[in-house]
């Protein structure tokens, strides 16, 4: 890994759900990410990107969240963002939310030329190698989410980044490119079409017969571990970042054995 | 129909839908060969993408010059000896058909495919003015028998089994022996070609959709894999092509580049069974076929697009790949959507064409996984439209009022950082009492809960986790 | 009614009709044909009969590449094998003409077909190699029908005719001429799988389709 003199200044935006549900993964990318010789500032008058809003029609609200998020990005070198959702936020529709105001239209084409998703950032602008502790061999899937896929193509890069990490065998499952229902505000506006999309991508993923289920967005994976839960399964959820940084104290996400 | 009745409606058709068994095998059928056969169809093709990339081109062109090619193509069907009829509404080309059949005095009508004629129940109408009408592809002929409706524009009958089938030419065919055995397709498909024969062979007047209109020649392009519409369009007397404004595209060449994405989108085939460019008789009356060759063109609510956000959704080529590829309509299916255009181009077209109040949910029945736009074979940029019908809704005042209050207030507190924080962690800290780290229940968020666990919120946040860790080690954060 | 919906055609466009005039004649002269790019860079113009061949054969189109003068005899074999259940309809065409001569074509139809014919022989135009497709551009002595309506149809085509895109052939025979009632782009044996997705031939259009490519025509 090369020195980088000076230090990239990322701004790790951490989402609001990991914020509220999984910090874990918040702190193993900021890890991560100052493994890798960078500076990470986290802000503290950001709580969201704007996304709920911006998909329900409310313009208005998205573009005055937008307007702030832009003006503490501007600041850093890097915005990364544990999320391809999120980051496809800022990188494909901020530009859109924006694109007929003069003056904002610069700031967002610019913010959004360097913002990126976290395993987008580690191995496309940062080319990492990796250290993290060995894992006990297992197989693991990957969930991509819809956003991080077709927004951003997001794909070689966690599957690149896994396969430096020893231990870890990757089954691909049927479903990889199938949404997964969780679409945001349509898992509770459409709960009964969420729950079959759900269920279709929990029965590709258990067919794998992975011991793991991974992903880049906490959203889907809520989703995905919060039906294999009702289901009784035992694969067990994470975030690729806590992975990547080889943080397996923290409990996966609905921990099977905590399931009674 | 307001807004929540329709809303109501939807709920319903959806909930009987996901609880369909045999909708749901159905379902599977178009994954296993429509999907996968464009899958196959595109491997076979390495510069797919330009072609699409080109496809949209000429679609875009074609729109944003429409009335120069309409007059171009009206101008080159008159002058080889054909007509062409211009329509409004709905209302208007029935008329205009309803005319034309009786000036030959016509008794018997053979249909091929047609989606606007499902848009403006054309064959209702015409049966009730004392018409035989007959609709030729299978697929549509079994939903004309059962008086059912189309559940994919491509595969109509996607939704119904061989038994289906067999029980409706039971019930319809009773000139045959009622034991006969027509328990497997072969046999389904033998009577009805049969019966159709018959139906082909005594028509006065064949009924067909275009999928192009070709201004340079004066052409539509028909395209089938059974050769019902070649039937209907060559045995009866006349022939009459009922088609929307926004089928026109410049020339031959141009059509036939549509041609190239079309069937490989829609079924993985790389060309159709069938396809027919048909014109007026032109100079040489001697060459065999219809004495006359009309075509309806009709507005049907385009001209509102074409004027609107919504241009992009008249490129549509009707292939059915967005249907196909959606996670949405492979759980629900196509009646589930209300009208005559399921999936994501239906979500934009119902609202647009036939009501914007009727199919409130539509735009918002997707959670924007953009596949659909990855596999539109002319680009049509479909969540786009969804969400800017969304939008739409807001400023006019049709979407919900609670969500959108909600949606507000919560902008307004992520405006207002320590204020949201706040009530974040106050409200983490509320759901955690009690619990063991999972959440099963809620007083709220039952959509969820109704099937899925969740977390409980972090003790700590990630935030305040960060500014004790960066204190800790005295750096700023 | 023309009036009304042209009005609002133009309406929705804007008012700059001469512009528009202006951009649709340049596309008009510019001319697209797109063909199939990976077939036209890398094949060569004598290969496309034999990937016509391969393609209409995985169509499910029954080929073969024959001289003239076998064309009688080997439609024989074919109409023996399917057995006489129905009349022959050949069309009237040069190529097809030695045909009226032989055995089998006795009490044939010819130039004209009908719903109780089995056999239609039919002269393709030409073929397009990039999907194994005929073309059949509409003329004298062959009616559509006949291609259509028996439930077997021989289609022959002779070998110079064959082009690696449909824009090649259709330009090649009807360039120079009035535009014809029907062009019909024939691609194997009529189909359906509207019964639960099952793939069966013979819908309304011919069960079976053979392709005689001549060799030395």
């Amino acid at each position: 890994m090369p020195d980088r003199q000076p230090p990239l200044h990322v701004l790790l935006l951490p989402t609001c759900l990991v914020d509220t549900f999984r910090p874990s993964v918040g702190l193993n990318t900021a890890e991560l990410l100052e493994r890798a010789g960078c500076t990470v500032h986290v802000a503290d008058q950001l709580s969201c990107c704007g996304q709920p809003a911006y998909n329900a029609g409310e313009r208005a609200t998205a573009t005055a969240i937008a307007q702030t998020v832009l003006q503490t990005c501007e600041r850093y070198d890097y915005v990364v963002i544990p999320s391809g959702s999120c980051a496809g936020m800022l990188r494909t529709h901020y530009p859109r939310l924006f694109a007929d105001d003069a003056a904002w239209s610069p700031r967002a084409l610019a913010v959004a030329a360097k913002t990126f998703e976290l395993t987008q950032f580690l191995h496309d602008v940062l080319r990492v190698t990796l250290t993290p502790s060995a894992m006990a061999p297992c197989t693991t899937t990957y969930h991509d989410s819809c956003s991080g896929l077709r927004e951003l193509s997001v794909h070689a890069q966690p599957r690149a980044l896994l396969a430096q990490v020893d231990g870890i065998t990757l089954r691909e499952n049927a479903a990889t490119e199938v949404c997964c229902g969780f679409g945001g505000l349509f898992c509770i506006k459409y709960p009964d079409v969420s729950t079959r999309m759900v269920d279709n991508k929990c029965d590709a993923v258990e067919a794998t017969g992975a011991d793991l289920l991974l992903g880049g967005d906490l959203g889907c994976l809520l989703n995905i571990a919060g039906r294999l839960s009702r289901r009784g399964a035992t694969l067990q959820v994470r975030h690729i970042a806590e992975v990547l940084n080889g943080d397996l104290h923290s409990a996966p996400i609905l921990a099977p054995e905590d399931r009674s | 129909m307001s807004a929540a009745v329709s809303d109501a409606s939807f709920a319903a058709r959806r909930q009987a839908a996901l609880g369909d068994a045999d909708l749901r095998d159905a379902l599977g059928n178009i994954q296993t060969h429509l999907v996968e056969g464009r899958r196959r169809a595109l491997a076979d093709v390495p510069q797919f993408d330009a072609l699409r990339d080109e496809a949209s081109r000429i679609k875009t062109h074609a729109l944003d010059h429409l009335d120069i090619y309409l007059e171009q193509f009206a101008a080159a069907v008159t002058t080889a000896g054909g007509h062409v009829h211009w329509a409004d509404t709905g209302a208007d080309a029935k008329a205009i058909i309803q005319t034309l059949c009786e000036s030959v005095q016509a008794r018997a009508i053979v249909k091929g495919k047609s989606m606007v004629s499902e848009e403006i129940e054309l064959s209702s109408f015409l049966e009730a003015q004392g018409y035989q009408v007959v609709e030729t592809d299978l697929g549509e002929y079994i939903i004309q028998l059962r008086e059912d409706r189309p559940s994919h524009i491509v595969a109509p009958a996607v939704h119904l089994k061989r038994g289906h089938y067999a029980d409706a030419f039971r019930a319809h065919h009773t000139a045959l022996p009622p034991d006969r055995d027509i328990a497997e397709p072969e046999q389904l498909l033998a009577e009805a070609r049969a019966i159709l024969r018959e139906k082909f062979l005594g028509a006065d007047v064949g009924i067909t959709g275009a999928n192009f209109l070709v201004a340079e020649t004066g052409s539509a392009v028909v395209v089938t894999n059974e050769g019902n519409a070649d039937l209907a369009m060559t045995l009866p007397k006349v022939h009459i092509v009922l088609a929307t404004l926004e089928k026109v595209v410049p020339t031959l060449d141009d059509a036939l580049t549509l041609v190239r994405v079309l069937a490989r989108s829609a079924t993985g085939q790389a060309i159709s069974a069938y396809t027919t460019v048909v014109s007026a008789p032109g100079k040489d009356t001697a060459v065999a076929g219809p004495e006359q060759f009309h075509v309806v063109l009709l507005n049907n609510g385009r001209t509102d697009l074409l004027q609107g956000r919504e241009r992009p959704m008249l490129k549509c080529i009707r292939c059915g790949a967005c249907m196909n590829h959606c996670p949405v309509y492979g759980a629900i299916g196509g009646h589930a959507y209300g009208w005559v255009y399921p999936g994501p181009m239906g979500s934009v077209l119902s609202p647009t064409l036939d009501g914007r109040a009727a199919h409130r949910e539509l735009p918002h029945a997707s959670t924007f996984c953009g596949r659909c736009d990855s596999v539109c074979p002319v680009r049509i940029p479909l969540t786009s439209l969804l969400r800017g019908l969304r939008d739409e809704q807001s400023a006019t005042g049709l979407a919900a009022p609670w969500p959108r209050r909600w949606l507000r207030l919560w902008g307004w507190m992520v405006l207002r950082p320590r204020l949201y924080r706040t009530v974040v962690s106050l409200g983490a800290r509320w759901v955690r009492i009690g619990t063991s780290g999972r959440l099963r229940r809620l007083p709220f968020l039952r959509g969820w809960f109704d099937s899925r666990d969740l977390p409980a919120p972090a003790a700590q946040s990630f935030r305040s986790l960060w500014a004790a860790r960066q204190a800790g080690r005295g750096t700023p954060s | 009614m023309s009036a009304t919906v042209m009005a609002k055609v133009r309406a929705a466009l804007g008012p700059d009709i001469a512009s528009r005039r202006q951009a649709v004649a340049q596309w008009m002269a510019a001319g697209r044909a797109s063909g199939t790019p990976a077939l036209a860079a890398s094949v060569s113009a004598a290969d496309a009969v034999a990937i016509f061949v391969a393609r209409a054969r995985a169509v499910k189109a029954t080929v073969d590449v024959i001289a003239a003068a076998a064309l009688a005899e080997r439609i024989g074999t074919q109409t023996a094998q399917w057995g006489r259940h129905g009349g022959v309809a050949i069309a009237d065409r040069p190529v097809l003409r030695a045909l009226r001569e032989a055995p089998w074509a006795n009490g044939a139809r010819i130039g004209a077909v009908t719903a109780t014919d089995a056999v239609g022989i039919v002269q393709a135009d030409g073929g397009a190699a990039e999907t194994g497709t005929l073309v059949l551009v509409s003329g004298h002595g062959q009616p559509t029908a006949m291609a259509f309506l028996p439930e077997h149809c021989i289609a022959v085509v002779p070998a110079s005719a064959i082009r690696l895109d449909y824009n090649a052939v259709i330009r090649a025979h009807c360039a120079g001429r009035d535009w014809p009632r029907s062009i019909n782009l024939v691609t194997g044996p009529s189909r359906t799988a509207d019964i639960e997705e099952v793939l069966l031939l013979g819908a309304h259009g011919p069960r079976s389709l053979t392709i005689y490519v001549l060799e030395d025509c």
